[in-house]
């Protein structure tokens, strides 16, 4: 077992990895969902009938943070934090699942700031052609797919790490 | 990164994209042409966003009110819009320039035009008025004072009240191209560089037709738009062929060459003046491909002004009772 001040090196490892997943996706959404709400905000000012539409669009950011939870979740369960009888970790372990997290950290990260802005351009289509909403809500949920991916990828990764 | 910088005009973006929709569209404009009478259009105007205007007008015909109270709600709407934005101060100059030359013109020709006022601007019109009295600098942007100096002692030296509206209309432009490269609007500096260059077209146009000689049209040429005023002085002397030739390597090609060949066939330069207007519509309307960011709120505020002075040609022109066919060659394109 290595230990750097103290600290297990394997456990910080894979807590480490835990965090970042957690607030990378947690920054990527609520950056997201902060645009698309002003815009949602401004279109409802002038015509509340859109707010169920415009609801779904500024919900759709959102989902990068519950991902990236997900994931940290799933670490914490994993190294045993959760059951108050943590597993021992070695470094190797630690940085496989600190590793395992980045793909939905990052990619959470940027897709969840970038679905924020098509979300708020989609809701220029909901404004001005209520009749295409179903379209509207099409290219945001576009830039999920690599959202998704990067969950994905992280818990496959995190479920093949032996413990 | 630009998140920070366009996320800002989110929530603006958003209402403007409904007000938007209430702009008069082509139908809607087409109605309004088609109108027997002055009544009937107002019956028209009043199934548009202008409907509460009109029924609270102390008196519906006077459709100058109207519009002006309309472009007022505008500007109070993007002063609420961006509370801490010179973007909103870009509109407003023009007003305090009208006043402004209204006031020296009062002045000059011991007259009162204070009908002529018009109370939209940065600064209200009364306090302009008693600082053009009192010949003090407190209470207006330095700009205006340098301007209204410079208006003075270039009337002062040609007796001639044109001369006025041209040194202001110089600091207009020169204080709207600051301010739109100070607060980074790439977008509207490159329009107000087209409009300066079409203001200088017509003028051109204008002067060549009327034959008033160089030296009136170097003193009309404005500077700040993508052609130098150098680039227009040359062609004063040269025929119109050789003006077509000249402008057919820039952006006003096609405005160019139909509107001097519409000139010659009719001696009027009225297409001319529309195509320029229409020129600058088609600009605008690249603003509908930006998401976020101050485009649209530019692109809203310009195409109102747009619909105004339609919606006055057209009541105008019902007034007194011309036809709807030469009404509808006076419009210009609508932004929707």
């Amino acid at each position: 077992m290595v230990s750097w001040f103290g600290i297990e090196a394997g456990m910080g490892f894979a807590i480490l990895g835990a965090a970042l997943a957690v607030f990378l996706g947690g920054i990527g959404s609520s950056i997201g969902v902060g645009i698309a709400g002003q815009m949602a905000s401004g279109v409802v000012t002038e015509d509340p009938e859109k707010f169920g539409k415009l609801l779904l669009l500024q919900a759709l950011p959102g989902t990068q943070g519950i991902y990236g939870f997900l994931v940290g979740f799933w670490v914490i369960l994993k190294v045993g934090l959760l059951g108050g009888d943590p597993a021992s970790i070695t470094i190797d372990q630690g940085f496989q699942l600190f590793a395992a997290c980045l793909p939905i950290a990052f990619s959470g990260l940027i897709s969840g700031i970038w679905q924020g802005k098509v979300s708020a351009a989609a809701m220029g289509i909901v404004a001005k052609r209520p009749e295409a909403s179903g379209k509207a809500l099409i290219l945001p949920a576009m830039v999920e797919t690599y959202a998704i991916l990067g969950l994905l990828a992280s818990i496959l990764l995190i479920t093949g790490i032996r413990i | 990164m630009s998140i920070s910088q366009d996320s800002r005009y989110a929530y603006a973006v958003g209402r403007i994209r409904v007000l938007e929709n209430k702009l008069l569209d082509k139908t809607k404009m087409q109605r309004l042409q088609n109108a027997k009478s002055v009544d009937e259009a107002l019956l028209v105007l009043s199934e548009t966003e202008y409907a509460d205007l009109v029924a609270k007008a102390p008196n519906p015909y006077d459709i100058d009110a109207i519009t002006t109270e309309e472009i007022k709600r505008v500007y109070l709407l993007i002063r609420e819009l961006l509370p801490k934005e010179a973007l909103a101060d870009l509109f407003l100059i023009k007003y305090d320039i009208h006043n402004l030359k209204v006031l020296l013109k009062a002045h000059y020709q011991k007259k009162d035009f204070d009908y002529l006022l018009v109370d939209a601007g940065l600064v209200p019109a009364e306090t302009i008025k008693s600082v053009l009295k009192n010949d003090q600098l407190s209470g207006v942007p330095k700009e205006y004072y340098a301007g209204v100096k410079a208006a003075k002692a270039a009337y002062e030296d040609r007796q001639d009240p044109k001369v006025i509206d041209e040194v202001l209309d110089r600091t207009q432009n020169a204080m709207m191209a600051d301010m739109a490269s100070k607060g980074g609007h790439e977008f509207y500096r490159r329009i107000l560089a087209a409009k300066v260059d079409l203001i200088n077209l017509k003028s051109l146009a204008r002067v060549k037709r009327l034959g008033r000689g160089r030296a009136f049209l170097d003193d009309s040429l404005l500077p700040g738009g993508t052609l130098a005023p150098s680039f227009f002085t040359p062609l004063y002397g040269s025929d119109w062929v050789q003006l077509v030739q000249a402008f057919s390597l820039t952006s006003y090609k096609a405005v160019v060459e139909q509107g001097v060949a519409a000139y010659l066939e009719s001696g009027q330069l009225t297409t001319l003046e529309k195509l320029a207007d229409n020129f600058q519509m088609t600009m605008l309307r690249e603003a509908k491909m930006f998401a976020l960011g101050p485009e649209p709120i530019i692109a809203y505020v310009m195409a109102k002004e747009n619909e105004v002075r339609n919606i006055r040609i057209i009541m105008i022109g019902k007034k007194n009772g011309v036809a709807t066919a030469e009404i509808a060659e006076r419009l210009r394109e609508s932004y929707v």
